[in-house]
C-alpha cells in the first residue's frame, strides 16, 4: 500500500499538535476511499474544564458530492462517534460566514489550481472536556465515494474546536495532502494542481456560460515565449455534428495579459462562435496563435488541440 | 333661579363632554404604503460578477441594454449571455415587494426564466440587480443595471 504523509508545522503553544495525513492508494472512480487524519490535543486550559465540540473539514472536488457520500467518524481517548455536517445556518464565530465559507476563505485551496473545489465541515455530535496536561490522541477516518472523473488532486484537511472557530490559529490545525489520484473513470485526467499551459474556467459549463481561457506563457518554453500578442484559434462543435471556427487575429479573439506570463479571454460561446438557435455546443478545441498565426501552441505544447467538453457536475 | 342653574348645568356638562369626545378622537394617522416598483426605463450594466469574480472590466458589456416597458414587455439590445435571448413580456412576483423578475421570451412563452431580482439604492441612484444561472445551475452570475437617464 502506497502511503502519503503530510504534516504541518507544530507551534508549541498550539492547542492542537500536528496534523498528520494517511492517504490511500490511487482510488477508483465511483469508489469509496478512506482518508485518516491522526492529532493530539496540547491541552493547556486556562478555566478548565474546556468544553468543545471537534470539528473537522474536507477540501475535495465538488464532482465528488463529499456532503451527500461522505462519512466521518473518529476514535480518541475520550471516546468514538461520528461526525454530522454543519447545517448552512450555525456560522463560524469570527467570520459570521458559514463554515464551508469560512474555511474557504482561511485556507483556501491550498496547492491546488482548478477552483473546482469546495470545502465540507462537520462536527462531533457530542462534545468534550478537555483538562491541562491531559493529552488526547485522536484519529478521524473519512469514508469518501470518489466522483466519476479521472483526476489528480491535492485534498484539503483541518481539525479544531466549535467553541473558537478557524480564525484563531492556535486552536485549529490544517493540512493539504500530497497528490491523490482517481484513475479508472471518465475523461482526462484533470490535473488540479500542475500548472497547465491552458485551463478553462468555470471547470464544469455549458454554453451559454461565460467561460474564461487562461494561457500560461510562462510553464515552458514554446514557439509563443517570446510574443505578448497571443491569439485563439477555436473550433466549436454543434450536437448535430457539425463545426464553427473562429481562428483570426482581431480584437475578438485577443488574449488579454494578467500579469506573471498568463493571458486570458473571457467570452460567451454561443455568442462568439455565432450558435444558431437550437443547436448547441458540445465541445471545444482549440490552439493559441501569434499575430502572424504561424506560431501555434496546443495541448502539452504540441500542436493537438486543447479540449474542453461542456457540461455540467 | 333652579331651573337656570340646571339649564347652566346641563350646557357646562354638554361642552365638557363634547370637550372629552373630541379630546379622544382618534387621530387619522397617514398609513404608509410601500410604492409598486416601477422598473420601467432603459437599463445597462454597470456590474457583471461570476461565482463572485468580477468579470466588468474584462468584458465589452457597453452595448447591452434591457428596456422594461410600461406595458410589461421588454426588449434587448445587443446580445450577451442573460437568461433570455430575445424580448417579451415581464412581471414581478409581488409588485410592491419583489423578489423575482419573470421574463417570458415573444417565441417561447412557455420558457419563463424565473430571475432573482433586487431594487436598491445605491449612492442616490437606484439599481437593479438580477442573478441568474445560465449555463449549469452551479454557476451564479449577477448583473447589476443602472438606469439610463
Amino acid at each position: 500500500m502506497l502511503l502519503s504523509l503530510s504534516i504541518v508545522i507544530f507551534l508549541a503553544q498550539c492547542g492542537l499538535d500536528a496534523l498528520l495525513i494517511t492517504l490511500p492508494p490511487p482510488g477508483n472512480a465511483n469508489e469509496v476511499s478512506t482518508f485518516k487524519l491522526k492529532i493530539s490535543t496540547v491541552a493547556k486550559v486556562e478555566k478548565p474544564p474546556y468544553i468543545t465540540k471537534m470539528v473537522v473539514g474536507f477540501l475535495a472536488p465538488k464532482s465528488w458530492k463529499v456532503a451527500s457520500n461522505t462519512v466521518v467518524t473518529f476514535t480518541s481517548g475520550k471516546g468514538d462517534g461520528t461526525l454530522e455536517l454543519i447545517p448552512e445556518s450555525d456560522k463560524e464565530l469570527n467570520t459570521g460566514l458559514s463554515w464551508p465559507e469560512a474555511a474557504k476563505k482561511q485556507f483556501g485551496i491550498g496547492p491546488n489550481l482548478v477552483n473546482d473545489l469546495e470545502w465540507v465541515v462537520y462536527r462531533s455530535t457530542s462534545t468534550y472536556s478537555f483538562e491541562t496536561d491531559k493529552n488526547t490522541d485522536i484519529n478521524v477516518t473519512i469514508k469518501s465515494k470518489l466522483g466519476p472523473e479521472n483526476m489528480l488532486v491535492k485534498l484539503g484537511f483541518f481539525i479544531g474546536a466549535s467553541r473558537e472557530g478557524i480564525n484563531n490559529g492556535e486552536m485549529y490545525k490544517f493540512a493539504f495532502s500530497n497528490a491523490f489520484e482517481v484513475k479508472n473513470g471518465e475523461g482526462e485526467v484533470i490535473d488540479f494542481f500542475n500548472p497547465q499551459l491552458s485551463k478553462v474556467d468555470p471547470v464544469k459549463s455549458l454554453d451559454n456560460d461565460i467561460i474564461t481561457l487562461t494561457y500560461d506563457n510562462g510553464v515552458s518554453e514554446t514557439v509563443l515565449s517570446n510574443t505578448e500578442e497571443i491569439y485563439l484559434c477555436a473550433t466549436a462543435l454543434l450536437d448535430n455534428g457539425s463545426s464553427i471556427e473562429i481562428c483570426e487575429q482581431t480584437a475578438k479573439t485577443k488574449l488579454k495579459p494578467i500579469g506573471g506570463k498568463r493571458y486570458i479571454i473571457d467570452f460567451w460561446p454561443r455568442g462568439f462562435f455565432n450558435v444558431p438557435k437550437g443547436r448547441s455546443i458540445v465541445k471545444l478545441e482549440y490552439h493559441f496563435k501569434d499575430l502572424s498565426g504561424i506560431g501555434k501552441v496546443g495541448y502539452g505544447n504540441t500542436l493537438v488541440p486543447f479540449k474542453y467538453v461542456f457540461n455540467c457536475p | 333661579m333652579k331651573n337656570k342653574k340646571t339649564l347652566t348645568f346641563l350646557c357646562l356638562s354638554f361642552c365638557a363632554i363634547a370637550i372629552f369626545f373630541s379630546a379622544c378622537k382618534k387621530e387619522k394617522t397617514g398609513q404608509t404604503t410601500e410604492a409598486t416598483k416601477d422598473i420601467s426605463g432603459t437599463w445597462q450594466i454597470s456590474q457583471l460578477t461570476r461565482n463572485g469574480e468580477d468579470l466588468t472590466q474584462r468584458m465589452d458589456l457597453s452595448k447591452f441594454r434591457i428596456v422594461f416597458n410600461e406595458d410589461k414587455t421588454y426588449t434587448l439590445v445587443d446580445k450577451l449571455a442573460f437568461a433570455v435571448e430575445e424580448g417579451g413580456v415581464y412581471s414581478l412576483d409581488d409588485p410592491q415587494y419583489p423578489f423575482s423578475i419573470i421574463l417570458t421570451p415573444q417565441s417561447e412563452p412557455d420558457a419563463s426564466k424565473v430571475v432573482k431580482f433586487q431594487f436598491p439604492v445605491v449612492e442616490g441612484k437606484r439599481r437593479m440587480s438580477l442573478t441568474m444561472s445560465m449555463g449549469c445551475s452551479s454557476n451564479t452570475y449577477n448583473y447589476v443595471f443602472e438606469k439610463l437617464q
